[in-house]
C-alpha cells in the first residue's frame, strides 16, 4: 500500500482531533481528541518508519506512548478534580484567567 | 628663593638604615603588638555580659602587653639598628601589583609605639576609675583598645597603603569615643563634625597614593625600590610639591591645622581620657608623623617646606590666641593642643624633623597629662568645666595641683622640664635654617603660650575657692543634680599622673643638647632628608635659648599679675583684655561661622539642587518606565479572555503561520 494512504489517514485523523478540540466544551472529549491528534502523529511516524526503514521514527512512537501516558495520569486527576470542585466538565465554565 | 642644596655627601657620612627582614627574636614578634589590642577588643566587646567588669582588667592587660612588647622591640632595634621588615600577609596581589600588609620597624617606629602603648596603657588604667559606674563600661575598653590596635597599624605600616588601614581606623575609634556618650545631641554632633573633617582629608590622601603610584609603581617606603630612596631621582620638584600638598592635605585634617583644626576642640565632647590619648597624645600626631615618614618626598620642594613651615606657625599663633579667652578649661587645652601641634609642624617645616618628633614625643606626655589631671578635676567637681568657678583646689587635690604645676612648667617651656627642650631645639632649627619669619611667631606664640597656659593653671589651682563645699551642681550631662564635694582621685587615677608627670620632667633630658641622645637615635631615619636651607641672621643657640626662656618667663609673669595678684572673685568680668579684641578671640576669629557659611549653605544649595534633580528627573524616569508599563498592559490584558479553547486556536493559527513560512522557505 502506498504511504500517502497513510499520510492521509492521519492528517484525517489529526483534523478530527483538532475540530474536536477547537470545538467541543466537555473536557473529557477533550482530552480524547488530544489523543486522536498524538495517535495521528503516531501513525505517521510509524509508516514513515516502514516506508524508508528508519529506525528513529519507530523509537519516537515508543516515545509519543510514554509521554501520553503520563499525561493521561496527570490530565485525568486534573478532570476529576475540576469536577468535584466545580460540578461540571465545561472548560468555557471557569474564566477564572481572564485578564 | 634659592634651590635646595644637596647635602648628598654629607648624608653619606651619617650611618642610614639598612632593610633587613626580621627573622627571629622579639622582632619577628612585633605583628602581636597590635593583634593583642584587637584580640582585647574582640573579646570584650564579644563577651561584655559575662566578663562585666572584669573587662577593664583583659583591655589593660592587653595594652600592657602590648606596651612590654614595644619595650622589647625598642631595645632590640637599640642594640642592632636597621630598618625592619616583619611578614605578615600579601593583603592585595593582582598582575604586578602587590600591597603587603607588611610592617616596617625601625627608630620612628619604634619611637611612636613606646608613645602610643605606653601612654595608651597609662589612660586604661586611669579609666578604671574614671569611668566607674558608666553604663556602657566595658563598651569604653573595647573601643581603647580598637583605638590602640588601629594607631599601632598606623605606625608599623610598611607602605603608605598599609599606613593609611590605620589612619582610616583611628579615624573610626575617635568618631565611636566622641559620641561615647551620644544621648547628648551635642556630642553626636561633635563626632560627626570630627569624621566629615576628616574624610577630607582622607580624600586628599588616597589622591596623594593614587598619584605615588603612578609615579613610583610602588607604595612601600623603604627598601631600593621604595619610596623614600627614590624620592630623590624620580620626582622633579614640582612633583614633589603636587605630592607633597595632598599627603599635607590628609596631614593638616588629622593633626588638625589650618584650615581643618575645627573639628579638635569640638572632640572634647568625649570622655576625657579620649581627650588625652586621642585629641592630644597620639591619633593627632598621626600627620607628623606621615609627613616626617615621607620626609624625603616633602624637602624635594623648597616651596613647599616653606608653606608647611607657615601653616604650623598659623595654626600654633592664631590657636594660642584662642586659648587666652576659653573658659572651659578642657576647651583651653584642646586649642593649646592645636597650638602645639602646630609647633610639630614648624619642625617638619623647616626642616627638623626629629625635632618635631622630639615634641611629639614630651607632647604626650605634658598634654596627656594635662588631660588627665582636667579630668581628675572634672570628676571631683561633678563634671565642672568652667575655670570661673574654679580656684583654689591645690588644697583638696594636692596630687593633681603637684602633677599639673609640672605639666605646666613643661608646657610653658620652663628649664629644665620636658617641653623647654623640644620647643626650643624648633625654634632653634627654624632660625639656624633661615626660617626667620616663623621662628618670630614660634617666639611670640611661645610667649603666649605661657601666658594662656598660666592662665588656666592659676584659676584652676591658686587663690580661693570661687565654689561652695556642699553646693548644689547640675550636672552638664543631664544626670541630675549633686552636691559639690571635692576630693582627690582615687589611685588608679592619680597613679598615671605621676607616671607622667615624672615623663614630663624627665624627658627633654633624652635630649639635652640639640643633637643629642634623641637626635642621634632618630639620625638613621632622617638623614636621607638633611637639606641645606637658607642664611641665617646673626644669632647663636646660647642667645636664641635665653630669648625662649624669656618668651616664657614674661608670659608666667603676665598672667602671674593678672590673675594671681589681681583679684578675680569678679569671675570673667575680671580680664584683662576687653572690647573687640576680646569678643573675636572668644567667638574664635568666626571660623565655625565662616565655615557654616561657606561650606554648609552652599552645600546646602547645592544639595536641594539635587534633590530635586533626584526626585524629579531620577524619579521621573523610574516612575515614566512603571507608568508605561502598566498602560500596555491595560491594553494588552484584553488578549487574555480566560477562555481556554480561544487560547488553543490561537495556538492552532500561530502553529499554521508558522508552518507555512518554513515550508515557503522549504519551496
Amino acid at each position: 500500500m502506498p504511504i500517502g494512504y497513510y499520510f492521509v489517514i492521519a492528517a484525517l485523523m489529526f483534523c478530527t482531533g483538532l475540530t474536536g478540540v477547537l470545538l467541543r466544551r466537555n473536557a473529557i472529549v477533550l482530552f480524547m481528541c488530544v489523543e486522536l491528534m498524538l495517535n495521528s502523529v503516531n501513525l505517521t511516524f510509524a509508516a514513515a518508519a516502514r516506508q524508508w526503514g528508519g529506525a528513529d521514527g519507530q523509537v519516537f512512537v515508543f516515545f509519543v506512548i510514554v509521554v501520553a501516558a503520563a499525561e493521561v495520569v496527570v490530565g485525568l486527576a486534573l478532570i476529576v478534580n475540576m469536577f468535584f470542585r466545580r460540578g461540571t466538565l465545561d472548560v468555557d465554565a471557569p474564566q477564572l484567567l481572564r485578564g | 628663593m634659592s634651590t635646595i642644596l644637596l647635602a648628598a655627601q654629607a648624608a653619606e657620612s651619617v650611618h642610614l638604615n639598612e632593610v633587613l627582614v626580621a627573622e627571629s627574636g622579639v622582632l619577628a614578634l612585633a605583628w602581636l603588638i597590635p593583634l593583642l589590642p584587637l584580640l582585647g577588643f574582640a573579646l570584650v566587646l564579644l563577651l561584655r555580659s559575662t566578663l562585666k567588669e572584669t573587662a577593664a582588667y583583659v583591655a589593660i592587660a592587653m595594652s600592657t602587653a602590648s606596651f612590654l612588647l614595644s619595650v622589647g622591640v625598642f631595645l632590640a632595634l637599640r642594640a642592632e639598628p636597621g630598618a625592619y621588615l616583619v611578614d605578615v600577609f600579601d593583603w592585595i596581589d593582582v598582575g604586578g601589583f602587590t600591597v603587603s600588609l607588611d610592617f616596617l620597624i625601625d627608630q620612628l617606629t619604634a619611637t611612636l609605639l613606646l608613645v602610643v602603648t605606653g601612654v595608651g596603657t597609662l589612660v586604661h588604667v586611669y579609666s578604671l576609675g574614671y569611668m566607674y559606674g558608666d553604663e556602657r563600661y566595658e563598651r569604653f575598653f573595647a573601643y581603647l583598645n580598637l583605638f590602640l590596635f588601629s594607631m599601632l597599624m598606623l605606625v608599623l605600616g610598611s607602605n603608605l597603603l598599609g599606613l593609611f588601614l590605620g589612619w582610616e581606623l583611628v579615624g573610626l575609634s575617635s568618631y565611636l569615643l566622641i559620641g561615647f556618650w551620644f544621648e547628648d545631641m551635642h556630642n553626636a554632633v561633635a563626632a560627626k563634625k570630627a569624621f566629615i573633617t576628616n574624610r577630607i582629608g582622607d580624600v586628599s590622601f588616597m589622591v596623594a597614593m593614587f598619584y605615588a603610584f603612578q609615579k613610583f609603581g610602588t607604595l612601600d617606603f623603604v627598601g631600593e625600590n621604595g619610596i623614600l630612596e627614590r624620592a630623590h631621582t624620580v620626582l622633579s620638584s614640582d612633583q614633589a610639591f603636587i605630592l607633597g600638598i595632598l599627603l599635607l592635605g590628609g596631614a593638616v585634617a588629622k593633626s588638625a591645622q589650618i584650615p581643618l583644626y575645627v573639628w579638635l576642640p569640638d572632640a572634647m565632647a568625649g570622655p576625657t581620657p579620649v581627650s588625652a590619648l586621642i585629641h592630644a597624645a597620639t591619633m593627632v600626631t598621626a600627620g607628623v608623623y606621615l609627613t616626617v615618614r615621607m620626609a624625603p618626598v616633602l624637602v624635594e620642594s623648597l616651596d613647599l617646606m616653606v608653606l608647611i613651615s607657615w601653616i604650623g606657625a598659623g595654626t600654633a599663633l592664631m590657636a594660642a590666641l584662642i586659648a587666652l579667652r576659653q573658659d572651659d578649661y578642657k576647651k583651653i587645652l584642646a586649642y593649646s593642643t592645636v597650638s602645639q601641634l602646630g609647633y610639630m609642624f614648624i619642625g617638619v617645616g623647616t626642616g627638623g624633623f626629629s625635632e618635631g618628633i622630639f615634641h611629639l614625643f614630651t607632647h604626650a606626655f605634658f598634654k596627656g597629662l594635662l588631660f588627665l589631671a582636667a579630668g581628675s578635676v572634672m570628676h571631683a567637681f561633678a563634671n565642672r568645666t568652667d575655670i570661673w568657678r574654679m580656684g583654689g583646689v591645690r588644697k583638696v587635690m594636692p596630687i593633681t595641683f603637684a602633677t599639673s604645676a609640672i605639666a605646666w612648667l613643661a608646657i610653658s617651656g620652663v628649664f629644665p622640664f620636658a617641653g623647654f627642650f623640644s620647643k626650643d631645639q624648633i625654634l632653634t632649627t627654624a632660625y639656624e635654617h633661615g626660617f626667620t619669619g616663623v621662628w618670630a611667631v614660634g617666639l611670640a606664640t611661645a610667649m603666649i603660650t605661657a601666658f594662656y597656659m598660666s592662665r588656666w593653671f592659676f584659676l584652676i589651682f591658686l587663690g580661693e575657692p570661687r565654689w561652695t563645699e556642699g553646693e548644689t551642681v547640675v550636672d552638664p550631662h543631664g544626670h541630675g543634680e549633686t552636691t559639690l564635694h571635692p576630693h582627690e582621685s582615687e589611685s588608679t587615677m592619680t597613679f598615671p599622673l605621676i607616671v607622667l608627670a615624672v615623663m614630663s620632667a624627665g624627658a627633654g633630658l633624652l635630649n639635652f643638647t640639640h643633637h643629642g641622645l634623641f637626635y642621634t637615635w632618630l639620625e638613621p631615619v632622617t638623614a636621607l632628608s638633611q637639606r641645606e636651607y637658607f642664611e641665617h641672621g646673626p644669632l647663636t643657640e646660647p642667645a636664641l635659648i635665653a630669648l625662649s626662656l624669656v618668651a616664657a618667663g614674661l608670659g608666667i609673669l603676665g598672667a602671674f599679675f593678672a590673675y594671681v595678684r589681681r583679684d578675680v572673685s569678679a569671675g570673667r568680668g575680671a580680664e584683662v583684655i576687653s572690647g573687640l579684641p576680646a569678643e573675636l578671640l572668644e567667638r574664635k576669629f568666626f571660623v565655625d561661622e565662616l565655615y557654616e557659611t561657606i561650606f554648609v549653605r552652599f552645600g546646602g544649595v547645592v544639595a536641594d539642587g539635587a534633590a530635586w534633580f533626584d526626585r524629579t528627573v531620577i524619579d521621573g524616569i523610574v516612575n515614566g518606565a512603571g507608568a508605561s508599563a502598566r498602560g500596555v498592559g491595560s491594553v494588552a490584558r484584553r488578549a487574555q479572555t480566560g477562555v481556554t479553547r480561544s487560547y488553543v486556536g490561537s495556538m492552532i493559527v500561530g502553529a499554521v503561520v508558522v508552518l507555512a513560512i518554513l515550508l515557503a522557505q522549504v519551496v
